[in-house]
């Protein structure tokens, strides 16, 4: 045991003098022992609802601290007097308070808590109770979330909460893209996430299985308090915490099937032969040359490939298997309860290759209580392993390279280094990626451990006062490693023995947090304040070491000291920060409702003159319902009125953005010796600063029918000004990359939001019925150097119009004839066959001046519609999620419409000859001459879907055993039905989020899964 | 009892105070660790030597002499054509390029200025710099001046229409092509006053490196320039300064020009430095730079013949048969065909260790092809060019070059006779009968037909051809046209205009005010 003598030499050894102090002021206080006098008294909980004996209920003698918890079967014992009042209380049960009196033996039944509002919400670095809420937080029906069996939480969001956009792919552990109220930024628009008070970037390595409760935070009243992160919105997430009693053991399995719902046409081998060839013929007479088609696809020539016809959907794609498998242990005493989960995940791809994603995660939450102490600790282990996909080119996904693999290629083929088909330059003339042969030959192995640890510690200093210091510790170690074996994939994809490399990247980031926070919590009469003040450290290092081997014969062993030649190099960065946050509650007579907060940020991301920023917010409520003077008919439960206005900003630019560096490695050579040569390369802001966003918004709160029927209606405006953006240069300014990220533009984003819920419990067929909307106006008010607008792919972000606008030619026709040709306005290149495009400014010739604005990228509104219900042992749901208002252009359609080398739509058979002139598509020519394929509406579609995410049916099994308490088994669907007009794969797919944000190359589709599982509680 | 909470409850704040690394008002200010920061470069003259190797370097990537800048070149001209299926090779070729695709043509056009931009580096710091040897310091502005000069010289002679930087900034607005020669001239006079005769016999670090920038270069580029804008008298002077250097000569065998085995020879001028022994073995393409680059070519890869590269560029076979019109004086065909073209040499030819009948035998179309020798790995020292690395150099002004250019400048002058010589002493080399015995007392036309003959032959697949057709005003000359089309179909897509390849979208995009090419 340690003296006290002895804790004071070892604080004043350890502690610097600030945290000696601390110490000193903390012994001061002393802490009451409780004691308790009087009889035994024993009973018994259950619930009112099915008479089940309820373990962990906590009973506590009021006024005092004297407390019990309901065991195994619901029983306790606790000493008391007979003037004593117990108070047993559970949540999501209505607290009951029972009068000792003469009785050894009490017992007694909680009925459910069917208040809505008085759920305790998690906000930034606090709770509150739902009704109190003066900002606008939405809180995700964690139940309807869950059934979307995935591996990150972010996409558990899509259509649970109006105003959030997913965007997700089918690659197994890919990453998913979210927004919440649009877009704010042009750089990072995805939100920050909170988990368990830790702030990380995203919830990619955490398991969703063990997620208690989230939160989105969409406005500035409730995200100021995040300040320079708040801008994008935040995300909290709230893992399973352990609860005093009874040790309870959960068990959940599920094993999914995928697919691919939907197939493209593309041309079979003969179509291919006859588009292809057609196209070198039209090629061929246009220049005037004696025609010749590829030999492969000339019937006349002995190389003819007529043995060949491989439809590259069908050997490609196969069922993906998902499986995740969770088990949580809860229980503990008040001094310390435990929540531990373990949760296993992989899917395996439905693509034919090796690709998959593993995941094995496990989380320890411990808490617990001594006197005015409270404590807990988070400790958190994540290992995955995902074999990624390879891309030849950057944008060339397995999924293009599947559609634009020609069927003359086999896949097989025993000839060729590696055992794969290729394509021949002289019979085929095509460059073809055989997609199966190059993923099964390179192996990508990406490893990422990640380690949480987190302790905090609440010490309530006086009655309401209290201090909290919270410690966090976030470390992920990687590595990737990437093999090219030498291979011949056909012409182009040959990899030689001295191209054949490995790649080695390891590397580990560290981010530790330290918050001290000091809360005040008072009632004085019927004032109400709550107060927060805080002092934030951030701290974030990152190193990565790449090693690269070059030179391996076939079959040597994929380590670097094989190699013919190696090289290293690493890279190092290091991001702080340093906040003060604070926060105001007050609230009147639980009718008026204010809310202040104020947080100054200081980060390492800026130079010293811009590094600080201010961010503010103030929000108000008013509880119409419980003022007095108003005569509510006893079916209204609940109005509010709320609204509010703030600040919020966003510093998500790349470390040391602000100081220009020199390059050492532009060097160049003399007498065959490196000559090192040094100069600056990339063009950077030394004043780039933050990026600020006010919000402010407007919302009704109804609740009728005891709040069995409720509905929000909200409208917000959120205007971003000095918006971070990669502002692209001319090339003749002669930086790489050619852009320079300054503050750039402004933007203005607004909409409405509603959601309805109507719950009915009463009978024995109780169901839910909520839906969501979220409408969504963006405009940018001000751009780039100038006012120059900014191009992305098929689009242009100007003034006046909402960001990453489809920018294309417009096409008007086929040209049927020369003289047709030469009555237009001028297109150089064009011939009979080929599209006629609109000469927009008409200035007689047509040239990148004819191209307009051709529709919206971003979805005009998005919705979700949640339907449970439940039925003695049988319970079912089904979620409808949809967006729209938004176009697409589809990259991958162009593509297959090109008219030549690669695979082709069946549509571009339809192609216009001298004889078939009732078409619009047009004649396919080697080369493209007139840009027949370039950016145009030819390719550009509706993005609208309404898609059947998730229908789940479920049993639960009855049971006479104690041992195991609940078992349920269910059938779960997901993306089970889709309607839309979109020819592509997915209208969901994932694009690069803002300057080319309706621009499909070709994403993953999001599977087909239809699932089986199974959940056990013990 | 007691104390052992508060024990608990201090040594839980201590621990986590302690373990938590605090971030001070010092910790806020972070610089990159990765690379220095520009504020500590430019001090010293090492600091200006690696500045100027850099503006160099920039010769290395995919737009400049790597691979892009020889096709731009080759490709639209009589001597070469392309079938390659990569959509922006082939139109390159075919007059047709895309303004919605800048592959290639694009990458040239953004590596030019970054070339420029790390010469203007050079030119706006150096003179700051304090240096003990001021020959030294004039040797490396000297060099900026001259490498400037030449980015520009590609940007003016590709793009027409381009801007001008001549200090940092962000943006430099387009000008006229006339006002981007006079920069190009007044860059290469500036450099040729400032450079140094040769390398050797100088002390400093740069003693004794080939490889770069020479008065002689200097003056024989801005002769080019001269002569590119029909100043012939000024050409003729500035031609005539670089004879009379003194330094530089024929090689006796022409293919020394062309492969690793004799380069920076007396002939050489100027030329790109390929090595596959400097640096790493990444292929830099472009970018910013990193420690793994190496300083190899993927011409001869991308030139090389069916089944040891990507054949994306061939010889014509306007070209074939032109080398047949004239014999040796020994009744020999021209040497120049067999280190210019691979064919199926009655006799037997070998290819890359093999022999082109015997291995093309099964492939009928490519045993009657023509495939390109020049710059090709191909004398038996490698299997084939699928590591992309070839190491060699880039020969961009050859004395030769500089003797017909001189030539021509005679001829245009009035002094066609004096031609002759000139003439005569490329053909001497290869040994062709003496002109002005099988052709005496032609007239200036007849001069200029020979000399445009003579520059045929002798530089096919190095870039020249298509700067000389459009020099020469042949596009516009319907007969020459029309002839031009009988040799090359590739010709049958032209239309006015296209001499030039179209400013790059992006540029056009982000520099307010440009225009684009006629026809584009």
């Amino acid at each position: 045991m340690i003296t006290n003598q002895q804790l004071f030499l070892y604080c004043h050894f350890l502690l610097p003098k600030k945290e000696w102090l601390l110490a000193i002021v903390m012994l001061l206080f002393s802490v009451n022992q409780m004691s308790a006098q009087g009889k035994v008294i024993s009973g018994v909980v259950t619930s009112a609802q099915d008479q089940l004996p309820l373990p962990g209920v906590n009973i506590m003698i009021k006024g005092t601290k004297t407390v019990a918890v309901t065991g195994f079967d619901g029983e306790y014992t606790i000493k008391a007097s007979p003037n004593d009042i117990l108070v047993f209380s559970f949540i999501g049960f209505q607290n009951k308070e029972l009068t000792v009196g003469n009785q050894s033996k009490l017992d007694a039944i909680l009925s459910e808590d069917t208040n809505k509002l008085n759920e305790v919400v998690v906000i930034g670095y606090g709770t509150q109770k739902k009704s109190d809420l003066t900002g606008s937080v939405s809180v995700v029906n964690m139940e309807s979330a869950k059934k979307t069996v995935t591996y990150d939480a972010a996409k558990m969001l899509q259509g649970q909460v109006p105003g959030v956009t997913v965007q997700s792919s089918g690659e197994p552990g890919g990453f998913v893209n979210i927004k919440i109220r649009g877009i704010t930024s042009f750089s990072n628009n995805n939100p920050l996430f909170v988990i368990d008070g830790i702030m990380v970037d995203a919830p990619y390595d955490f398991a969703p299985g063990e997620i208690e409760s989230m939160q989105v935070l969409k406005d500035a009243s409730s995200a100021a308090i995040y300040g320079v992160r708040g801008a994008n919105g935040v995300v909290i997430i709230t893992t399973k915490k352990g609860k005093a009693g009874k040790t309870e053991v959960k068990f959940k399995s599920i094993v999914g099937l995928q697919n691919v719902t939907k197939k493209w046409d593309v041309t079979d081998r003969l179509g291919y032969q006859k588009i292809t060839s057609e196209a070198e013929r039209n090629r061929d007479i246009r220049a005037g040359v004696p025609v010749s088609i590829a030999p492969g696809n000339d019937p006349t020539s002995p190389s003819y490939i007529s043995n060949v016809n491989t439809d590259w959907q069908k050997e490609a794609l196969q069922t993906g298997v998902v499986q995740n498998q969770a088990l949580t242990f809860t229980g503990g005493a008040e001094s310390i309860a435990y929540s531990f989960n373990v949760d296993y995940f992989k899917n395996t791809s439905y693509v034919k290759t090796p690709q998959d994603y593993e995941r094995i995660s496990t989380n320890l939450n411990l808490n617990g209580k001594k006197g005015k102490f409270k404590y807990g600790t988070k400790v958190a282990y994540t290992q995955s392993d995902k074999e990624i996909f390879n891309e030849y080119n950057a944008g060339q996904t397995v999924i293009s390279d599947i559609l634009n693999a020609v069927p003359t290629m086999p896949v097989y083929d025993a000839n060729r280094l590696g055992g794969y088909g290729g394509t021949d330059n002289l019979t085929q003339r095509a460059i073809s990626m055989n997609p199966i042969g190059y993923n099964n030959l390179i192996t990508n192995n990406g490893k990422r451990n990640r380690f949480i640890g987190d302790i905090w510690g609440e010490l309530e200093i006086v009655k309401g006062l209290k201090y909290k210091l919270d410690v966090s510790y976030d470390r992920t170690d990687w590595e990737t490693r990437k093999f090219i074996p030498p291979s011949d994939l056909g012409w182009y994809y040959i990899t030689t023995n001295d191209e054949a490399s490995l790649d080695i990247n390891n590397g580990n980031e560290l981010r530790t947090f330290m918050n001290n926070l000091l809360t005040y919590e008072v009632t004085l009469g019927k004032h109400k304040i709550d107060a927060l003040a805080g002092w934030i450290q951030e701290k974030r290092d990152h190193h990565d070491y790449w090693s690269r081997g070059v030179g391996y014969k076939p079959g040597e062993i994929a380590m670097l000291q094989y190699a013919d030649s190696r090289n290293a190099s690493e890279y190092k960065f290091t991001i702080t920060g340093v906040s003060y946050i604070s926060r105001l509650n007050y609230a009147y007579d639980d009718r008026y409702l204010i809310q202040a907060n104020f947080r100054q940020d200081r980060t390492s991301l800026f130079s010293e003159k811009n590094n600080s920023a201010n961010f503010y917010s103030f929000s108000g409520g008013w509880k119409i319902s419980n003022e007095k003077f108003l005569h509510l008919p006893s079916w209204v439960s609940n109005i509010k009125l709320r609204g509010g206005y703030g600040t919020l900003g966003n510093n998500t630019i790349p470390q040391y953005f602000f100081a220009s560096t020199v390059n050492s490695f532009a060097g160049y050579d003399f007498n065959n010796a490196l000559a090192p040569g040094t100069t600056v390369v990339a063009a950077l802001d030394p004043n780039v600063k933050w990026e600020k966003t006010t919000s402010k918004n407007i919302a009704l709160e109804l609740g009728f029918f005891d709040n069995d029927l409720q509905f929000t209606g909200e409208y917000f405006i959120k205007k971003s000004t000095d918006l971070l953006l990669g502002v692209p240069l001319p090339y003749s300014t002669g930086a790489f990359p050619a852009n320079i990220t300054t503050n750039a533009g402004d933007m203005q984003n607004k909409g409405f939001e509603f959601t309805a819920s109507y719950s009915n419990h009463h009978h024995k067929f109780k169901y839910d019925i909520s839906a969501n909307l979220g409408t969504l106006k963006n405009e940018i008010t001000k751009i780039g150097v100038n006012g120059n607008p900014i191009y992305g792919a098929v689009s242009k972000t100007e003034v006046g119009r909402s960001a990453g606008e489809l920018f294309a030619w417009e096409a008007i026709g086929i040209f049927q004839n020369a003289a047709e040709v030469a009555a237009s306005p001028k297109q150089t290149g064009a011939a009979p066959g080929d599209v006629k495009f609109r000469d927009v400014n008409g200035d007689g010739i047509i040239t990148d001046a004819d191209r307009t604005f051709q529709g919206v990228a971003i979805p005009k509104y998005g919705f979700g519609i949640n339907f449970s219900a439940s039925y003695s042992n049988f319970d079912f749901s089904m979620f409808w999620q949809g967006s729209g208002g938004n176009k697409v252009f589809n990259a991958m359609y162009r593509n297959l419409m090109a008219g030549q080398y690669g695979n082709h739509s069946t549509d571009e058979l339809n192609y216009w000859t001298p004889t078939n002139t009732n078409t619009n598509i047009p004649a396919p020519v080697i080369g493209d001459p007139n840009g027949n394929s370039r950016d145009s509406n030819r390719f550009i579609q509706s993005g609208d879907y309404v898609r059947l995410q998730t229908m789940e049916m479920g049993f639960n099994i009855p049971l006479k055993d104690k041992f195991i308490q609940k078992a349920r088994v269910y059938v779960n669907g997901q993306n089970l039905w889709t309607i839309t007009k979109y020819t592509g794969y997915d209208p969901d797919f994932n694009s690069d989020g803002l300057i080319s944000r309706g621009y499909d190359a070709g994403s993953f589709p999001n599977p087909r899964t239809v699932s089986l599982g199974v959940e056990v509680n013990f | 009892m007691k104390y052992k909470i508060f024990n608990y409850i201090a040594i839980f704040f201590s621990l986590a105070v302690v373990t938590t690394s605090c971030v001070d008002n010092e910790d806020l200010t972070q610089l990159d660790p990765n690379n220095n920061a520009v504020d500590s470069f430019w001090k010293t003259d090492e600091d200006a030597i690696e500045g100027v190797n850099a503006a160099y370097g920039s010769l290395l990537t995919d737009g400049t002499y790597m691979r892009s800048t020889p096709l731009l070149l080759d490709a639209r001209a009589d001597d070469a054509r392309t079938n390659s299926p990569w959509g922006s090779m082939y139109n390159a070729g075919h007059f047709n390029s895309n303004v919605a695709d800048a592959s290639i043509y694009g990458w040239a056009f953004e590596t030019y200025y970054q070339g420029i931009y790390r010469a203007n580096q050079v030119l706006a710091n150096v003179p700051e710099i304090e240096f003990k040897d001021a020959a030294l310091k004039n040797r490396i502005l000297g060099q900026a001046y001259f490498l400037r000069g030449l980015y520009l010289f590609h940007a003016v002679n590709l793009f027409k229409n381009v801007p001008i930087p001549t200090s940092l900034a962000v943006y430099y607005p387009q000008k006229t092509q006339a006002e981007g020669w006079e920069q190009v001239i007044a860059d290469f006079k500036t450099a040729a006053e400032l450079l140094p005769v040769s390398y050797n016999g100088i002390s400093g670090i740069d003693a004794g490196q080939k490889g770069r920038a020479t008065k002689g270069a200097a003056l024989g580029y801005l002769g080019k320039a001269y002569l590119f804008t029909k100043d012939f008298a000024n050409a003729k002077t500035t031609f005539k300064q670089v004879i009379d250097l003194g330094v530089y000569s024929l090689v006796s065998n022409y293919r020394d020009n062309f492969t690793t085995a004799n380069e920076n020879n007396s002939e050489s001028l100027f030329e790109v430095q390929f090595s596959r022994d400097a640096g790493g073995v990444d292929l830099g393409w472009g970018g910013a730079p990193a420690s793994g680059w190496g300083k190899t070519s993927a011409r001869a890869i991308t030139y090389a013949p069916r089944a040891f590269g990507w054949t994306d560029v061939q010889p014509s076979w306007a070209l074939f048969n032109e080398f047949h019109d004239e014999k040796t004086k020994t009744g020999e065909l021209d040497p120049r065909l067999d280190a210019t073209i691979f064919y199926n040499k009655p006799g037997g030819m070998k290819l890359y260790g093999k022999d082109f009948a015997t291995f093309y035998a099964s492939s009928p179309a490519d045993l009657n092809d023509i495939f390109c020798r020049k710059y090709q790995n191909s004398d038996g020292e490698f299997a084939d060019e699928y590591d992309w690395r070839s190491g060699i150099n880039e020969r961009l002004l050859r004395y030769a070059d500089i003797l017909l250019m001189y030539a021509e400048c005679l001829n245009e002058t009035g002094d066609t006779p004096g031609a002759y010589g000139y003439i005569q002493m490329v053909r001497n080399r290869v040994g062709l009968p003496d002109l002005a015995i099988t052709k005496p007392g032609m007239t200036q036309d007849q001069m200029r037909e020979q000399i445009g003959h003579e520059r045929f032959l002798e530089f096919p697949l190095e870039g020249h051809r298509f700067d000389d057709i459009r020099r020469w005003g042949w596009l516009e000359n319907t007969a020459k046209l029309a002839w031009l089309k009988s040799r090359d179909a590739e010709f049958n897509s032209y239309t006015a205009g296209r001499e030039y390849y179209p400013i790059p979208q992006l540029e056009m995009d982000n520099n307010p005010g440009t225009k684009q090419n006629d026809s584009y």
